[in-house]
């Protein structure tokens, strides 16, 4: 575009009288500094892109903006390989994430938030191809690295030591990879075809793996030893104890010992009525796997709704199937019959608030009731099975924290997933060994801690970044986005797509998928509803609304461009950007 | 010819339907409203093809009419008094930027205090601003000037707004017979507005109202307008003696006179007050009296040379006008004494001031002037210059 300096006339050397100058106080001469607006200015538009909330609250830092633009625009491909420079298993986590980037989003202020999560799960599927891997080996002089436990964090790990060239080789305790998303969630939240998929595609950067193998018996210590680098993540696979009387009755179970037999193909006879105990997300995924074994599922839980740490999707989803859950109630005995479970002896609580924290729990004396049941599985918690671990990391805590480059008790061994002192959800084990790939890199650099580079978070204490630490991405120094960046009046209030889920019907027996995802219209229309904050999204607004016309569209490779010779720095630009993506800077004389 | 009883307001309409005006930007204010209306209504029933722009204060309506015609759209607008006023800085912009916009200015007292009616105070407050400025007595008139306004407005020597200025209440509410014109005599008589010095063009840049930092040109654009103003004087001739073959009907151009070529004195006024005094000086003029009569159609550019030749030889000059310039005295009677200073011999001139606030302004109260001013003229007495008539108190 060519931007007119010199306006018509004659060049004001040239007058010599009135009768020359042109009618209608139009311009004359050529251009001169002293009109060049842009003096009066003491604060300038910057056209500036701002890490979005979504992608601040994911911790894989995925560019759910980017990637909801090129939804946008149909390049399903592209949007699906921008995912997995972040995070290797988007069909996993389109599934079964507690999607905090939904919590994060601003449009929930508006009306209700983009549905990042079902996107995510509908560029996987639409794509339906392992784009992650270059499928080649990797080159045999580069230094090896043993990754242990292949469970989402360990997966991660090896998918991104993989693509950064390392030899991997993957260990895992079971015949199957995929660690607590096999065994730990059932296929109707996750179907197996989606998981195989997904892990392969993992693999496919040449990570070789041993399975089933278990570090320690299988493999000794000493040879994992003389990998130059070992990933550690083994997860937490040992329910904790109830410890009451009764326990080790026959038809006693353990939450992820049930699961882990149903979902590994194995038989196990239950009877017909089931007391499951616990109000986390293992217990409603155990409620609602018994139910469709045939069995009649009750989950009591000692505490009451609203201090339940499972996810309230899954809470709705298994009421929605019609599983009662009796709130503040806490097993004291189980009573058997010739070693077999007969009933479950309960007592009633009270919550006493205390502060900010968790209620205390009170125990009321003489509320004994027993209700018949013929099977008990209790799911009050998980810890890691420290009989797999050298004895001389049983002297670390509960849980075996990770840094960045330090190893957990010697040099080049890291931790990650469940295992590790984290929030124990899936995109955190992912993210764990993504860190873990990171250290790992540093550390077979010679790099130290305090070598860790700054610029590896995203925006400001964000998530850890593949893509920033590989230089795909800059890093954004810029503030992120707050509601009151965006203007609203440019967004009319537009409900959610509808998410189809499967009939009742066909939930009583079958491990059917129950959310079925979004098809291409409404996942088009989920995309259309993203408020792109803090991006320029083209829209012309500042354009239009500029008095002095200093704003150029789509100059410089699609992007508008600000003529600063004449902007007067009004400011209008800025409040009239729907999406936050000018920034007002106080301009300091020279 | 198709006639009917009209009011100003409707009148004005009628002139704007007829000069086909394309953008209208017009903020409604008493008395000018019913002509806003009138407008609306033409848009409405397709007898008009405008773009009607309802803005948010007359300043915006001015602003809207400057840009309209630099976009080379013929434009019009009215006020009046206190929306005039408001609208005063665009006023110069429109000039200085030598934009042939049209505007009716329905006269009206300023406030404070208060006032409805009609007074000339308000365009005669714009009289600096480098717009031609005539006033109208009636319906016909008004009618008339509209499309004769934009001829002489658009012509390449001119080039300048023009304000068709009439008095409120009295002339914009009050029906009067009017001839209808001839839609098609009237496109023979004005043609489309095509503007070639201030044209805004995506495909020619330029840059307009102009910001001199150094005060290079300044006076020459000045001069500019001046020389413009000039020669508007005869455009205005031209153009009354063009209306006059197409449509039969001439006003004078300048100004309307009669019985100078033989009178001793003389009334000159302007706006509704021209009708009476028209009457007094005709009534007189058949007992034999030598009177005469001038009506001072336009006041920018002021016909200073016509009236030199006119008046110079006279006694004595009654000018009886609705306006006071407060401090020193009319507006005209200022204007016309400046002109007729050099000259030698030169007539007494007496300034009335009459019927500020839309006081009415009678026959007999003409009359009694017209005989005041004979009497001192006849008897050679000396009086105070200034007076302001009918104040109550006042002897």
């Amino acid at each position: 575009m060519r931007i007119e300096k010199n306006a018509l006339g004659p060049n004001s050397d040239e007058l010599f009288s009135y009768l020359e100058v042109p009618i209608g106080s139009v311009i004359i001469g050529a251009d001169s500094y002293l009109r060049r607006t842009g003096q009066w200015r003491y604060t300038r538009p910057l056209l500036v892109e701002r890490v979005p909330p979504c992608q601040m609250g994911c911790p894989l830092g995925i560019p759910i903006r980017e990637v909801i633009g090129l939804i946008s625009q149909k390049e399903y491909e592209e949007a699906l390989k921008l995912i997995k420079e972040e995070n290797p298993f988007p069909g996993i986590c389109g599934r079964v994430c507690y999607h905090p980037c939904e919590a994060n989003c601003l449009r929930g202020e508006f009306d209700e938030p983009t549905d990042i999560n079902a996107l995510e799960r509908f560029v996987s599927d639409r794509v339906n191809e392992n784009l992650q891997g270059h499928g080649k080996s990797p080159d045999p002089s580069s230094r090896r690295v043993a990754v242990i436990g292949g469970g989402p964090a360990g997966l991660s790990c090896a998918y991104f030591l993989g693509r950064m060239g390392y030899q991997v080789t993957l260990y895992e305790a079971m015949q199957l990879l995929g660690g607590m998303l096999r065994i730990g969630i059932p296929a109707y939240r996750l179907p197996r075809d989606v998981l195989n998929r997904e892990i392969q595609g993992a693999l496919n950067n040449g990570v070789k793996t041993v399975a089933p193998a278990v570090v320690g018996k299988d493999v000794t210590w000493e040879v994992i030893q003389g990998y130059d680098a070992v990933f550690v993540a083994i997860g937490n696979h040992k329910s904790t104890k109830l410890h009451i009387p009764g326990e080790e009755a026959e038809g006693v179970f353990s939450g992820i010992d049930f699961l882990r037999k149903v979902n590994m193909g194995g038989s196990i006879s239950l009877g017909e009525k089931i007391a499951i105990i616990g109000g986390g997300n293992t217990a409603i995924d155990v409620a609602r796997v018994v139910s469709r074994l045939g069995s009649k599922p009750v989950i009591l839980y000692r505490r009451d709704r609203k201090e339940m740490p499972a996810f309230k999707d899954e809470v709705r989803e298994a009421e929605e199937e019609r599983i009662p859950i009796q709130f503040l109630t806490v097993p004291i005995n189980i009573h058997t019959e010739k070693g077999r479970v007969k009933g479950l002896e309960c007592q009633r609580t009270i919550l006493k608030s205390e502060g900010d924290g968790r209620s205390r729990i009170v125990v009321l004396g003489g509320s004994n009731f027993t209700i018949d049941v013929d099977a008990v599985i209790y799911a009050i918690g998980e810890e890691v099975d420290r009989s797999y671990l050298p004895p001389k990391w049983e002297k670390a805590g509960d849980e075996i924290p990770i840094s960045p480059i330090s190893s957990i008790e010697e040099p080049g061994f890291f931790a990650g997933g469940d295992m590790i002192s984290q929030q124990k959800t899936v995109v955190h084990a992912i993210a764990s060994g993504k860190l873990g790939a990171i250290s790992i890199d540093l550390y077979l650099k010679g790099k130290k801690a305090e070598d860790f580079p700054d610029s590896v978070p995203i925006g400001q204490n964000g998530p850890i970044s593949m893509r920033v630490y590989l230089n795909h991405q800059s890093q954004t120094a810029f503030r992120g986005v707050s509601f009151a960046d965006i203007n609203t009046a440019y967004f009319y209030p537009q409900p959610r797509p509808l998410l189809s889920k499967l009939q009742m019907d066909n939930r009583d027996s079958h491990f059917y998928e129950v959310n079925l995802g979004f098809g291409e219209n409404q996942a088009l229309e989920a995309a259309g509803r993203c408020f792109h904050c803090g991006c320029c999204m083209l829209c012309e607004n500042c354009y239009i609304f500029c008095p002095d016309g200093v704003v150029h569209k789509n100059v410089d490779e699609g992007k508008n461009v600000i003529e600063y010779d004449y902007c007067k720095g009004c400011g209008i630009c800025q409040n009239e950007c729907p999406v936050g993506a000018i920034d007002m800077e106080i301009e300091l004389e020279e | 010819m198709d006639r009917g009883m009209v009011t100003g307001n409707y009148a004005a309409a009628h002139g704007v339907k007829y000069a086909r005006a394309e953008v209208i930007p017009v903020y409604p204010i008493t008395p000018q409203t019913s002509l806003m209306e009138k407008i609306i209504e033409f848009i409405n029933s397709g007898e008009l093809d405008a773009e009607f722009v309802p803005v948010e204060s007359e300043h915006t309506a001015m602003a809207v009419a400057i840009a309209a015609e630099a976009m080379g759209a013929r434009s019009f607008t009215a006020s009046s008094a206190q929306g005039l006023v408001y609208m005063h800085e665009m006023l110069f912009v429109a000039s200085g930027m030598r934009l042939p916009i049209v505007m009716c200015i329905v006269n009206r007292s300023l406030g404070a205090p208060n006032s409805l009616l009609g007074d000339l105070q308000d365009s005669l407050d714009i009289r600096d601003a480098s717009w031609i400025q005539l006033y109208a007595e009636n319906a016909q008139e008004i009618m008339d000037m509209v499309i004769q306004a934009y001829k002489i407005a658009e012509d390449k020597r001119v080039l300048l707004p023009v304000a068709i200025c009439y008095e409120g209440i009295i002339i914009s509410h009050c029906m009067e017979p009017v001839t209808f014109l001839d839609q098609q005599k009237v496109d023979q008589f004005l043609s489309d507005y095509c503007p070639d010095h201030v044209l805004l063009d995506p495909e020619r840049p330029t840059h307009v109202q102009a910001i001199l930092t150094d005060d290079a040109y300044y006076m020459e654009y000045k001069y500019q307008q001046q020389v413009a103003m000039e020669n508007a004087k005869l455009v205005i001739q031209e153009v009354d003696q063009n209306f006059e073959n197409i449509f039969g009907r001439r006003y004078g151009g300048l100004l309307e006179a009669f019985g100078t070529e033989d009178a001793e004195v003389v009334l000159l006024t302007l706006g509704s007050i021209s009708s009476t005094a028209r009457r007094v000086v005709r009534d007189l003029r058949e007992k034999g009296i030598l009177i005469g009569f001038v009506k001072l159609r336009f006041f920018r550019p002021f016909p200073r040379e016509v009236l030199q030749s006119l008046l110079a030889r006279l006694k004595g000059v009654a000018v009886i006008e609705r306006d006071a310039s407060i401090g020193s005295g009319g507006v005209i009677y200022t204007e016309l004494s400046s002109a007729l200073y050099m000259n030698e011999p030169k007539p007494k001139i007496i300034n009335y001031i009459v019927g500020l606030g839309g006081r009415e302004v009678t026959y007999e109260a003409l009359k009694v002037l017209a005989e005041k001013t004979l009497w001192m003229v006849k008897t050679e007495t000396t009086v105070q210059p200034i007076q302001w008539i009918g104040v109550r108190g006042l002897s």
